[in-house]
């Protein structure tokens, strides 16, 4: 019965949408299917299609194959509802899910938009819809019925059975999927009104939402492996961690490229490309992870005809958008240009590093399939090259996002520049001699680190309290505003937690009976207890540790070794105390004979890094918050 | 002369703890670029699987015997290949990987002069 | 004209791609092949010894699996099928494993191997490059390496096997 309904519901969308896409011209053959009416259906049946599935993994409906593969009656409720976008087929439903209801957004809450546009806009959002629903009822329909009907289900990977993954996935898919509604907007411009400085009014805060939810999806992610994966590492450019940065890069960009051309009506051509460009790195990215092209404990189970389905769906967008731009460009009338020194000057800076890192990236994470494929040699790209690679790149990026803000539209002065770069280097220069004076043992390039942090915090900081003449023109100043300071200022906060995290980093691995400690910079780790667990669907053992700052009792931490009998599984549930500036981090490894043996971490700023990511969401979502929908 | 033995003592003593120290900085140097070839892109620092424990393992008593970093790793890749090595070779067949970032800038640099007037 | 280029760029990539995606074996590739076998020197089951003297005779299949691999317990049938079919030595190489153990699984389930070699603590296990159970390599009468297997000796292996075997026997 959920099956029928779950399937129904996916063929109305279906046909709704195709013909939503068909009726581009909005002539009205079917009356009561109006472009707004249209839109809410499909979001009414995709959502209805959706919490069929939910309700299916909910009382555990083994009926539905979807549901024996990734569930089980023993899970969690919690990790139940999860679990439904936890697997291929659950996940594209999400994500068609976040299509429909972008469109219907823009259908009840954008009051900007002209009637013609809006219809055009949402007609070529129902065509990005039909393809995938069809895909989704072609190769990945999570209705499928199995008989007999199993006694219980296959149980979903314990590692994703965690709070942080729960949101990580929602939050991602807004981020990827809101850049599906500015290729629509974009692609409808070519047809309807120009690309100019209104255009860029409309699409910005579009941009800005998906731009946030990126920005805290990445981030969510990056949390969860830290805590869950178990050994003190939150990045690992692992291709689906790839996939989702490039997509932000390029949102990054396109950004602060908006920006530009609705303030000084140019880089037109160059907008509309990053438009196209950030939602094809998105299908990239699904590609990427989707297709088994790529080999990743993180991807999904794949097929090739999947991938292939896949890689057709990127190429048809890709494709099309790219030769429109050609083909169109020659109408697009561009006549400014851009002063170095300016503000636009330093966007373009900015978005030059930002394409070049995303493309870096983009090669890095497919040199080894090409390589492979041309000479039959397998190698791997890691995070060696990754990580020397972003820092060249972004070292420049993040020296001129500091004064960038303080520079003026159109056209600025290089000495005046220079002279209030002073104060910021000044202030930088200290609090980097400082950090290494409290932390000399560190590598010379931390203080490199701590410095660009500085550098940007200061900048950030100075240009604020100018233009609100030091907090007294305060509540003059616009949402935005304050927004881009918040956010610029969480980028210096996690450049400098990433520092300090990455290098400072003090660790330990010991052996240790109940009863021995050791000593983790001024503290004292003391192995108490041990004990056996059992969970809802695990069995494992917890270590008590008590943490001592010089005699005065911190903390208990709780590590625990789980394994999930139904997958055959070990996790290590990391125990973290989290203290603002700095992280104790314990995981248990094995026992041996009768000691086990823990990893021990103090990471200082590591909680930064979250703390950084989250400001920058806050800043985007600020920006967004400022009353762009009321009126024209 | 009792505080001259005892002083020679704590210096071979703590000799023998900084040189276990700097052994476990080069072991963890290493580990940080082999992978580990059963997980993510996660090297085998960054992991807890069985591979990656036994690898550590062997990589801290070959360095305990001597062996050089090359040599360690000249072992792990002549059996599990280069894709044991996370960080990419310099040979001819990643010279296109190694230079990509450098040519892509310039690249950029070179289209956007068309867009950039002068003061 | 910039345009040009990056759509053919951008052809390329996904010709590329498409191509990528037909390569159905995505395992990795083992530089041991065509090489005569690494170092190997264990004490076996029966307290032999197992070390290259028991190569460079016959051709030989290497086993690796323990009693706590569960797809080492489908992979067992199959092994037996194989000698059903062509007779050939198989050393078992016990990897990481507990000796009461082993000998449990094996009376349970049957015992194809000629020798069984106890790798405690996987050593052997990496210098032959081993990632994970059950993984097995064929071994010509030279004590080359002519094929290896990354997972389970299935239906479908026993057949390229059987043609390798053949061809080794010539």
């Amino acid at each position: 019965m959920t099956a029928i309904i779950g399937n129904i519901s996916l063929i109305f969308a279906t046909l709704i949408s195709f013909y939503q896409f068909l009726n581009i011209r909005n002539i009205n053959k079917v009356r009561f299917l109006n472009p707004d009416r249209a839109i809410s259906l499909q979001f009414f049946f995709v959502l209805l299609s959706f919490f069929s599935l939910m309700f299916a993994y909910i009382v555990s409906d083994f009926s539905i194959l979807n549901v024996y593969q990734n569930s089980h009656s023993a899970k969690p409720l919690l990790y139940k509802i999860t679990g439904v976008w936890g697997n291929h087929e659950g996940s594209m439903l999400l994500w068609v899910l976040v299509l429909v209801f972008f469109g219907f957004l823009i259908s009840k809450f954008d009051k900007r938009l002209d009637t013609p546009y809006k219809t055009l806009t949402l007609s070529f959002q129902s065509l990005i819809t039909f393809i995938f629903l069809l895909f989704i009822l072609l190769t990945s329909n999570p209705f499928i019925l199995i008989s007999p009907v199993p006694v219980n289900g296959q149980d979903l990977n314990p590692l994703l059975q965690d709070p942080g993954l729960a949101f990580h996935p929602p939050n991602l898919y807004i981020g990827y999927v809101g850049l599906s509604i500015i290729f629509s907007f974009t692609i409808a411009r070519f047809y309807k009104g120009s690309f100019d400085s209104s255009w860029a009014k409309l699409i910005k805060p579009w941009v800005l939402l998906s731009w946030s939810f990126l920005t805290l999806g990445i981030s969510l992610g990056s949390w969860w492996a830290y805590y869950e994966l178990g050994w003190g590492g939150f990045w690992f450019w692992d291709p689906v961690e790839n996939a989702s940065l490039m997509p932000w890069l390029c949102a990054t960009a396109l950004l602060h490229s908006t920006l530009v051309l609705e303030k000084r009506n140019t880089l037109k051509k160059w907008t509309v490309f990053l438009a196209f460009l950030s939602f094809s790195f998105s299908l990239i990215g699904t590609f990427l992870v989707r297709s088994g092209i790529i080999t990743s404990v993180h991807a999904f189970a794949s097929d090739p005809t999947r991938g292939v389905f896949i890689l057709l769906i990127c190429a048809f967008f890709i494709f099309s958008s790219f030769i429109l731009l050609t083909k169109k460009a020659g109408s697009i009338k561009e006549e400014k240009l851009i002063t170095p020194i300016s503000k636009e000057g330093t966007i373009v800076f900015n978005n030059l590093l930002m394409v070049a890192l995303l493309l870096t990236i983009f090669i890095g994470t497919t040199y080894p399939i090409f390589l492979e494929m041309f000479t039959g040699e397998q190698i791997s790209v890691g995070a060696p090259y990754f990580n020397l690679t972003t820092t060249l790149i972004m070292g420049p990026a993040i020296l001129v996002m500091s004064f960038a803000p303080m520079l003026n539209w159109k056209k600025d002065d290089f000495f005046g520049l220079l002279s209030r770069l002073k104060t910021i280097l000044f202030l930088s220069l200290l609090v980097a001699f400082i950090s290494f004076y409290i932390n000399s043992q560190g590598p010379i390039i931390a203080i490199v680190g701590i410095f660009l942090a500085s550098w940007l915090f200061f900048g950030t900081i100075i240009n604020f309290f100018e233009r609100t003449n030091y907090l007294k023109k305060f509540k003059y100043l616009n949402k935005p505003y304050l927004g881009m300071t918040i956010a610029h200022l969480g980028v210096a906060i996690f450049i400098a937690g990433v520092t300090g995290s990455t290098l400072w980093k003090v660790e330990k691995i010991k052996t240790l009976k109940v009863g021995e400690k050791v000593l983790l910079n001024n503290y004292s780790l003391n192995f108490d207890k041990i004990k056996k667990i059992r969970g809802k669907n695990y069995i494992g053992h917890e270590a008590e540790f008590n943490i001592y700052k010089k005699n005065k009792f911190i903390k208990t931490l709780k590590p625990q070794k789980r394994f999930y009998p139904v997958q055959e599984f070990p996790t290590t549930e990391a125990a973290i105390y989290s203290r603002g500036f700095s992280d104790i981090y314990i995981a248990m490894s094995e026992p041996v004979d009768n000691s086990w043996i823990f990893r021990f971490h103090f990471s200082p700023l590591t909680p930064w890094i979250w703390i950084g990511s989250i400001m920058a969401f806050i800043g985007g979502i600020l920006s967004f918050s400022n009353r762009m929908f009321k009126g024209k | 002369m009792k505080k001259f033995l005892i002083l020679i003592i704590i210096t071979l003593f703590s000799q023998n703890i900084f040189a276990d120290e700097k052994l476990e900085k080069k072991a963890r140097e290493i580990n940080k670029k082999i992978r580990c070839v059963v997980c993510q892109s996660q090297s085998i620092d960054d992991s807890d699987s069985i591979l990656a424990r036994d690898l550590r393992k062997l990589i801290k008593d070959k360095l305990e015997e001597g062996q050089s970093e090359k040599e360690i790793t000249n072992y792990l890749v002549e059996r599990y290949g280069e894709f044991i090595l996370l960080k990419p070779k310099f040979n001819p067949n990643t010279y296109l990987l190694w230079l990509a970032p450098i040519i892509i800038v310039l690249l950029g640099v070179f289209l956007i002069k068309g867009i950039f007037r002068k003061n | 004209m910039k345009y040009i280029i990056l759509i053919i760029t951008t052809a390329f990539i996904f010709i590329c791609f498409f191509f990528g995606l037909n390569k159905k074996d995505k395992t990795l590739n083992s530089p041991l092949l065509n090489k005569p076998i690494p170092e190997i020197n264990l004490v076996s089951l029966k307290n032999e010894n197992l070390n290259e003297s028991d190569f460079n005779k016959e051709i030989i299949l290497v086993n690796f699996f323990a009693s706590w691999c569960v797809p080492c317990i489908v992979e067992h049938d199959f092994l037996f099928e194989l000698k059903k079919q062509k007779p050939i030595k198989i050393y078992g190489i016990n990897y990481k494993d507990d000796i009461e153990n082993l000998e449990i699984w094996l009376e349970k389930l049957g015992n194809p191997y000629s020798k069984i070699g106890i790798d405690k603590t996987g050593i052997t296990g990496i210098n032959w490059g081993v990632n994970g159970i059950p993984e097995s390599f064929l071994i010509d009468k030279n004590g080359i390496i002519k094929h290896k297997i990354n997972g389970v000796i299935n239906k479908k292996q026993i057949k390229i096997l059987l043609t390798k075997i053949e061809a080794l026997e010539k």
